[in-house]
């Protein structure tokens, strides 16, 4: 099954704002940076975006699309940890 | 979270070295911000008290993202603010506002999080206490207090105040959160409120940003004093004043976080927080008769 993937693709654009790791966190109903799979590393002499790879389990749209400078981009064609089966009639 | 529920407010005994988590249901009222921070610096006026203080919508609502700071400069009450990190910080550790009592011994570094507060010797480099991601680092300079190294409060007399207490740096890590309650209906007023950004009364830039405002506007590194009692109350920013204001708004952010304040609340806050710096100035001018 593909999977949606969450990629970093102009950190250098990062401001800190973190609406990102809000996004993620309200997708879990938590507000807090607890468990967040977003961390936002850094300060005035640039920001760093650390992805944890739970963060596709989420909808990774909905946080690409919450970032105000375009950050992330997001890409088609993950597979899924683990094997798929088939059902047997269709084997 | 309703009307009804307490303050959590860490009082750190500087000369000491002690803190103290207590809870104030009396204090909600005051709503947060500077509301509650009038009311500690009277309550506690004879400590000579710096209070921090954040509101009910930081870390929950986009431009919510002050911190305030009151306290007592020769007599006169100032409230100052700053941006950044440090309120949201503040809501996750799971501290509407604590106060710095009496002055340190020794110069030091106040490391506070959802276990309380300790002091660390002033030589101690603040970025390197806290915890990576969930912390915020304040550093007092000679002439400004930088939250992150970046962004400023808008009083300078801070740095003196906070130099005075023996406080070299403050670093703040959030160690809790919320679950929200009502989900749905938080999601709804959430993005309701960040499609407003068109609202905001200062342009969108690349600057550092605080937590929580997708702005990153030029002048997030300035701070702000004094001013507008209901969104300093909330703590809101001041280029943010145009959709904070409307009290029905404010009332739809309060309500999807569970507060039940009516409409006579809100409408009393300006008057409560008055009241409060007026018996300040009769308490401050008591005393010194008694002195005299």
């Amino acid at each position: 099954m593909n999977k949606k993937i969450l990629k970093v693709s102009f950190p250098e654009k990062c401001i800190g704002c973190e609406l990102c790791v809000l996004a993620a966190q309200r997708q879990v109903g938590k507000a807090s940076f607890e468990g967040s799979p977003i961390r936002i590393m850094g300060g005035k002499k640039g920001y760093d975006i650390h992805l944890d790879p739970s963060v596709n389990d989420l909808d990774v749209n909905k946080i690409s699309e919450i970032c105000p400078k375009g950050c992330f981009s997001v890409e088609e064609g993950g597979q899924e940890e683990g094997l798929e089966f088939k059902a047997e009639e269709d084997v | 979270m309703s009307r009804e529920d307490s303050i959590t407010v860490v009082h750190v005994d500087l000369e000491k070295g002690e803190s103290a988590k207590k809870s104030y249901p009396d204090l909600r009222a005051y709503v947060g911000g500077v509301g509650t921070a009038s009311k500690l610096v009277l309550d506690y006026q004879n400590l000579d008290p710096i209070v921090f203080s954040i509101g009910p919508l930081n870390g929950f609502f986009p431009y919510a993202s002050k911190t305030c700071v009151a306290f007592l400069d020769e007599g006169k009450f100032v409230d100052t603010y700053g941006g950044g990190r440090l309120s949201t910080r503040l809501k996750y550790t799971g501290v509407d506002a604590f106060i710095l009592e009496k002055k340190a011994r020794e110069p030091c570094v106040l490391v506070l999080d959802g276990s309380g507060a300790v002091l660390v010797p002033a030589d101690t480099a603040v970025e390197s206490l806290g915890i990576p991601g969930r912390r915020c680092g304040v550093e007092v300079l000679d002439g400004s207090v930088l939250i992150d190294g970046y962004f400023a409060f808008g009083d300078q007399r801070l740095s003196k105040k906070l130099g005075e207490a023996g406080i070299k740096g403050i670093v703040v890590s959030a160690t809790s959160g919320f679950q929200i309650e009502n989900r749905e209906r938080y999601d709804r007023q959430y993005n309701e409120m960040l499609g407003k950004v068109g609202e905001m009364l200062i342009e969108a830039g690349s600057n550092p940003s605080c937590s929580g405002c997708p702005m990153g506007c030029a002048r997030s590194n300035l701070g702000e004093n004094g001013g507008n009692v209901f969104i300093h109350s909330l703590v809101s920013c001041v280029f943010s004043e145009s959709i904070y204001s409307s009290i029905p708004l404010a009332f739809a952010c309060l309500n999807s976080l569970g507060y039940d304040y009516v409409h006579e609340d809100l409408e009393a806050l300006p008057d409560l927080v008055y009241t409060n710096i007026n018996k300040i100035y009769e308490k401050a001018s008591d005393s010194k008769l008694e002195t005299e």
